[in-house]
């Protein structure tokens, strides 16, 4: 035993001289890497700022077919066959902005906020690496493109959103506005292109954009001379694939027969379905053109197998064809809906036989009578949004249509939602909005 | 009988070696021999340490007889102690010739009190309990592997010490259970306890890893729905023998970033020291079997479409057998000592297929090659094959489909009338899960002088883990997006490296103090590799590999973390009575944020023996000590969490595409939890009756919360910042109380107790969405709307999703609009009492446990009723199956509520009955010490949960599940025989 001084002790001044040491030498010892993802300046490379664009618009395909799920939901076209009640409150049309849970109804609002962050984000990114470049590059046009499509798309199924990143909520019309706006701007870059082909295909994608967009701001004069300007053909999809969780379509997943069942043609329309089925098989069948019930129109598919039930094990099941499995593309716009763009302009103005001149092609590609001229305005909307219905079957147009033309208690009964609430995730992180925060939707 | 046998060649090979090594210190010694038996009952004690005061080394374990040798021991004037847990330690002083063996015998009394125990784990080296003012948990295991077999480790510490909770069933055989001690420290990381075997750092994973390798949507939840197989069932529980337990920060802070939520220590057995090698044997058989208590008994009454009757799940319930087959050896000479172990076993689910194979070999070597030095080697190999049941939140649960069916779509395919994927197809479904496992390491230890003393240790912990799952191409999978077959193939290595050194030093300073300092330091580097392959929809049957699928693709994760620390500690006693430590641990961590820096975690610790003070108290008090401490620790980030990171994905149609993932926070620190305890323990009428009781506070603060970003601000992860503060309260209880000790009988009786009230205090200002975590309740808390109205609607044309409305009206129940608080997920009292009685060579043991005051998510319930099943929906309909006001209201109910429900329970956990066979039998085998018991495990309980188990919990071992129960499985009622002997 010894009785020195406790600091004078040789293990003490050992310690401390080992302890100094250590910390001396741990500079470094502490660097790991992450091997599965790219750091903020990784991204500042000219190859790899493509993907960053790509990842942008992957995004907000990832976000379009949620918001096509959702909304078809909350719309007379589908009907929630899961056990899910937060799927069971949307298709009831009940909803609250102060929901007691964050729901369902709010991921398709998140997704297509990300998708808008991704692509300004990127906007940014490809400014910095291409410098004064970055202006004739189609990389700037496309996030620019995604930015302005995000905000429709948000436009068309919730009631409220931010127009900027963290700020305050406003009604989906500013979401409109705002995308003309931006796809204006967009517009004018597609025209700088000096490739050829990607000037065409820019331009005619931000043309149909803006068209949807202007005819839901109400600017229909406007929303006609972009639609006519965009060639017959035209198709731009939302792409996916089998392969892994974010390439793949939620509606494949959900509405059809090999897959979930979670959703189903919703029960109002089961009478209208003309096919045979089985219990052995599932077959195809259609819904009854709109004009004439005793036709079966071939643009609203559904299958069935006859006894079946959904998963709710409740009533019968009658799923989705279009979107047979998690891989099936998606439309996002097409020239079919330029047409219905078209013909909604013609009616604004009253103009019921260019109306029907727009309407009937696509019918009678698909083997349906041609519609005669509406003698009224109520035979003029019928039609159009008969064609709508038909044309844009689950596409996620139609939650908007029953909106704007106030047809949400007549169609589906009151007491209903007519758009989706504010986000919660949205309430509760936004800097710019507190709980509690959210005035709508309009309650039919 | 007790005869020399000749040890093997290479005994004598090891003995020479160390023979050599040692032969230059064999000088002037002798040796020291005897029985240690127990004072009352006068039967021998079996594994009691024998020690030579002041020497490290000159130490054996008793026989089976209670005998010990120990040679080599210096001559002259000695003193021996032996300690045994159960007994009071003795000493004894003898003269040791040189060349001569001296014989020593000892009586120990039973002890209900554990204060002279010597415990070492957080303590800076090893030290009597009454010096130490924290609580440090401790378990014999080995004596509880004699009267109660169990297979898995977490089965072994449920409701045996106060404070430690192992809750949550979830899956079948080899399904992992959460482990939990003092509460919840953190709402955002995971919250199992640290796990060390021998001083290695170990994989004691208990949640899925399949989902982390970006192929979720690939396998639902998982491979087998959420409760994935449990890392600490490799262990072979016959290879332990003890397990202590550091229940909190203020016990803890030797083990710095990692230790808030607890650290566990295993011991393993090691060589017994002089003598013959005596081997242990151990032959079990028995069975599983689920109660049968699934909700589907009226399923009977309905027949399906196709005209199949309902078939009950119930019928689906079978034995399912266990038999294990255990061998080890201890034996050695003073200078090298040895224990080695191997472990076969098979074990099958009562809902099949689902069975657990596994074996394991250990061998355990202590080289003592002078009297300063010793060396401890340890390996132990493990190989743990699972086939995984179907259960959890998972379209292909077994028990799911066959429960939360609706009897009257019964068809010849799904005569349970499935929700979603038949159950024929379910069981042709192979889940497997394969593990091979190394651990093992090396501890120097030496010893300058009896004063000053150095232990460098250095060991690995590596799994490497398969996990398959096989779709045929023949079942109907549609629900869990299988058309045509699939096969995923997942790869988990893991490596876990631990090294530590400490050193101590006893000195004296003024005024008859003394002083023991601990120095040293401590890191670990641990990485984990995830790999995924998935083969998807296969040309034909008759393949099964993932390259036969149509499609194929992959997945794959790495993380790493690095953790360096340095602490120094420095108990101070003074007479023997009043101990002072103060400490500090400083931590270095890979998952720091770039800009932080070192952690310091302090801690102090005063114990106060009162006993050593004569005359202060009655006769009756034989031992009384009070202790308080207060110390910090903490727990790292994940590995990752502080980088700002842009995720790779592929998008469109297999095109490259990079997205914002983590916001990272380069300030990014561990959480810190600081805790103040203080206690007492107090031995009555010679320690007849030990009484031990805790109250401590805990306050986590820097916790971690993971504050979303506004969707429209991008990031798709939540920035992980350290803004949130909770709290843990509670105290703990025991009582052990000998009652009768005779010859002939004993009764030992033993009450734990133990209540904890959490609650978080702060989160930074950030409201989370969701209310699992709020400012003001208990994390993980339960929260739901409550009906708040009811009224029958005569019009309509729908009653809760039913078709049309009934002649009686609608029965409608309303909700609150708000979710609304109901209760925690964790008891806040747990209590338990167990008994151990013996007459003669028998003995009977039993364990009863209680929870009270948990409240969790009952999914099943309502999704059961949706449905259209479930036994209560079922049975209020009709005679015909007509609907009813009543069986309409529970539909209507349960269309719109989620249901809630309390987890309280009494369950008897634990029954033996031991038959120590006569000496007279045993003997004409040739064996020695045998035994044999017949133990029944989770016999019964008794609750009100509106469930087929309380404890149950969809995803098992996930720290974030423990408030909701939904396909779960219940726990099995277990049958066990048991023969132990030795010779």
């Amino acid at each position: 035993m010894t009785t020195r001084s406790f600091f004078h002790l040789p293990p003490v001044r050992g310690l401390v001289v080992l302890s100094t040491a250590a910390l001396m030498a741990c500079d470094g010892v502490f660097d790991v890497e992450d091997p599965q993802a790219f750091g903020n300046d990784d991204l500042n490379n000219a190859v790899i700022v493509k993907n960053v664009a790509d990842g942008a618009e992957g995004l907000l395909h990832q976000s379009y077919d949620d918001m096509v799920q959702i909304s078809s939901l909350l719309s007379d076209e589908l009907e929630s066959t899961s056990t899910w009640i937060d799927w069971e409150n949307i298709s009831d049309g009940k909803l609250r902005a102060d929901e007691a849970t964050v729901g369902s109804f709010s991921l398709p609002q998140d997704q297509l906020l990300r998708s808008r962050y991704a692509a300004q984000e990127a906007a940014d990114r490809i400014a910095t690496v291409l410098g004064a470049s970055a202006n004739t590059s189609p990389l700037m046009v496309q996030v620019k493109w995604v930015d302005a499509f995000s905000d429709l798309s948000i436009g068309m199924a919730y009631c409220e959103g931010p127009l900027t990143q963290g700020g305050p909520r406003s009604p989906n019309t500013e979401f409109f506005k705002q995308a003309v706006t931006k796809l204006t701007a967009a517009l004018t870059l597609a025209n700088g292109l000096t490739n050829a082909a990607d000037k065409t295909k820019w331009v005619n994608t931000i043309t149909a954009s803006r068209a949807r967009a202007n005819l839901f701001a109400g600017n229909y004069d406007a929303a006609l001379t972009d639609a006519l300007a965009v060639p017959a053909g035209f198709v731009k999809n939302a792409v996916y694939a089998e392969a892994a969780a974010n390439q793949q379509s939620a509606t494949g997943n959900q509405f059809h027969q090999n897959r979930n069942r979670s959703g189903g043609l919703r029960r109002l329309y089961h009478n209208r379905v003309l096919g045979s089925f089985n219990t052995a098989t599932y077959t195809v069948g259609y819904l009854a053109d709109w004009m004439d019930a005793t036709k079966p129109d071939p643009r609203m598919a559904v299958n069935r197998k006859a006894g079946e039930l959904g998963v709710n094990n409740r009533f019968a099941y009658f799923g989705i064809s279009k979107y047979a499995d998690r891989g099936a593309d998606q439309a996002l716009l097409t020239s079919r809906e330029m047409n219905l763009i078209a013909a909604e302009a013609y009616m604004r103005r009253n103009d019921y036989t260019n109306m029907v001149a727009k309407l009937n092609p696509d019918r009678i590609t698909n083997g349906l009578a041609a519609i005669p001229v509406p003698t009224t305005a109520a035979a003029a909307q019928a039609a159009l949004l008969g064609e709508r219905f038909a044309v844009l079957f689950v596409e996620g147009h139609r939650t908007l249509d029953l909106h704007r033309f106030n047809l949400v208690t007549s169609v589906m009964g009151a007491g209903r939602n007519t758009l989706l609430p504010l986000s919660r995730n949205e309430i509760l992180a936004s800097p710019s909005m507190k709980e509690g925060e959210g005035t709508c939707p309009r309650v039919s | 009988m007790s005869t020399t046998r000749s040890p093997g060649r290479w005994y004598w090979s090891l003995s020479a070696l160390v023979a050599i090594a040692a032969a230059p210190l064999q000088a002037q010694t002798g040796a020291v021999s005897g029985t240690v038996t127990d004072k009352t009952t006068g039967l021998p004690i079996v594994t009691a340490r024998v020690q030579v005061v002041g020497s490290q080394n000159a130490a054996a374990n008793t026989d089976d007889r209670g005998r010990y040798f120990i040679r080599g021991v210096s001559a002259g004037a000695q003193s021996l102690r032996v300690t045994r847990i159960g007994f009071r330690p003795e000493a004894q002083s003898a003269t040791i010739a040189a060349n001569d063996t001296v014989t020593v015998n000892f009586t120990l009394s039973t002890s209900a009190v554990e204060l002279q125990q010597v415990v070492v784990t957080g303590t800076g080296g090893a030290v009597e309990k009454r010096k130490v003012g924290a609580s440090i948990g401790s378990l014999d295991v080995a004596a509880q592997q004699d009267i109660m077999p169990v297979t898995n480790f977490t089965q072994v510490l449920a409701s045996k010490v106060a404070g430690v909770r192992s809750l949550g069933v979830g899956g079948g055989v080899g399904g992992s259970q959460d482990l939990r001690i003092r509460g919840i420290a953190s709402f955002s990381l995971n919250q199992r306890p640290v796990i060390y075997i021998d001083g290695v750092r170990v994989d004691s994973r208990a949640s899925e890893w399949t989902t982390a390798t970006g192929m979720a949507a690939t396998a639902c939840c998982s491979f087998s729905g959420g409760t994935s197989t449990d890392r600490l069932s490799d262990l072979n529980p016959n290879d332990i023998e003890r397990v202590e337990i550091l229940k909190g920060a203020s016990a803890a802070t030797l083990y710095g970033s990692e230790a808030s939520n607890g650290v566990i220590q295993i011991f393993t057995k090691k060589g017994r020291g002089e003598g013959r090698t005596q081997w242990n044997l151990g032959l079990g058989t028995g069975y599983q079997r689920l109660k049968e208590n699934l909700p589907t008994k009226t399923f009977p009454r309905f027949t399906g479409p196709d005209g199949t009757r309902a078939r009950d799940a119930n019928t689906l319930i079978e034995n399912g057998p266990w038999n294990s087959v255990d061998l080890s050896g201890q034996g050695g000479t003073q200078r090298s000592q040895y224990f080695i172990s191997a472990l076969g076993s098979k074990e099958v689910g009562s809902i099949q297929p689902n069975d657990q194979t596994k074996g394991s070999l250990r061998a355990n070597i202590t080289f003592v090659p002078t009297d300063k030095w010793t060396v401890e080697v340890r390996s132990n190999y493990a190989r743990n094959v699972i086939n995984e049941l179907q259960a959890g939140n998972n379209w292909t649960a077994l028990l799911g489909n066959a429960m939360n069916g609706n009897p009257r779509n019964a068809t010849a395919l799904k005569p349970f009338g499935e929700a979603w994927v038949p159950v024929s197809d379910i069981q042709n479904m192979e889940t497997k899960s394969d593990a091979d496992r190394w651990t093992g390491g090396v501890t120097l230890s030496y010893a300058f002088n009896s004063n000053f003393t150095h232990r460098l240790g250095f060991g690995t912990d590596a799994v490497n883990e398969q996990k398959s799952r096989f779709f045929p191409y023949a079942g109907q999978f549609g629900p869990a997006g299988v058309t045509f077959g699939q096969r995923n193939l997942g790869l988990r290595n893991f490596r876990s490296t631990t090294v530590d050194y400490l050193s101590t030093l006893n000195f004296k300073l003024p005024f008859g103090i003394e002083s023991n300092l601990s120095f040293g330091g401590q890191g670990f580097w641990e990485s984990q590799r995830l790999n995924i392959a998935v083969g998807n929809t296969f040309p034909g049957p008759g393949v099964s590999t993932v390259a036969a699928g149509a499609v194929t693709s992959g997945g794959e994760a790495f993380t790493e973390t690095i953790n360096l620390g340095l602490l120094a500690q420095d108990r101070f006693s003074w007479n023997d009575r009043l101990f002072l430590t103060v400490g500090l641990r400083m931590d270095g961590n890979s998952a720091f944020g770039d800009d932080y820096g070192f952690q310091k975690y302090p801690n102090a610790q005063l114990s106060y023996d009162l006993s050593k003070h004569t005359g202060l108290f009655p006769e009756a008090v034989s031992a009384f000590r009070l202790r308080g401490s207060w110390g910090k620790t903490g727990k790292m980030p994940g590995p990752f969490d502080s980088f700002t990171s842009y995720s790779a994905q592929p998008v469109f149609e297999d095109v490259p595409g990079i997205v914002p993932l983590n916001p990272g926070n380069k300030s990014l620190r561990p959480e810190v939890t600081s805790e103040r305890e203080v206690g007492f323990e107090i031995g009555l009428w010679n320690d007849r009756v030990g009484i031990e009781a805790s109250q401590y506070f805990a306050e986590t603060k820097d916790a971690i919360v993971n504050k979303a970003f506004a969707p429209s601000q991008g990031f798709n992860q939540a920035q992980r910042v350290n803004i949130g503060a909770l709290q843990n309260r509670g105290w703990e209880a025991t009582v052990n109380y000998s009652v009768i000790s005779k010859a002939a009988f004993d009764w030992t009786t033993g009450i734990k107790a133990d209540g904890n009230k959490n609650k978080v205090t702060s989160l930074g200002g950030v409201t989370l969405a969701g209310n699992a975590v709020r400012v003001g309740y208990p994390a993980q808390g339960v929260w739901g709307q409550k009906p708040n109205g009811f009224s029958v609607v005569q019009g309509g044309t729908s009653c809760g999703g039913l078709a049309g409305v009934g002649s009686f009206g609608c029965p409608t129940t309303t909700r609150t609009a708000a979710q609304e608080y109901f209760g925690p997920p964790l008891p806040t009292f747990n209590g338990s009492w167990s008994n151990t009685i013996r007459y003669k060579s028998l003995s009977l043991y039993g364990l009863l446990s209680m929870e009270r005051g948990a409240w969790f998510g009952n999914g099943d319930r309502p999704y059961r009723i949706r449905q259209g099943g479930s036994d209560e929906y079922l049975g209020a309909l009709g005679p015909n199956g007509e609907r009813t006001f009543k069986s309409d209201s529970i539909f209507q109910w349960s269309s719109i509520l989620s249901h809630v429900d309390k987890r309280d329970n009494v369950r008897l956990r634990e029954i033996s009955l031991t038959w120590q066979v006569p000496e007279k039998y045993s003997s004409f085998f040739k064996t020695g010490k045998t035994s044999v018991s017949f133990s029944g495990q989770n016999l019964q309980w008794w609750d009100d949960c509106n469930c087929v188990d309380p404890n149950m919990n969809w995803a098992g071992g996930d720290s974030f599940t423990i408030n909701s129960g939904f396909l779960a499985q219940p726990s099995p009622r277990q049958y066990r025989l048991q023969v132990r002997t030795k010779f």
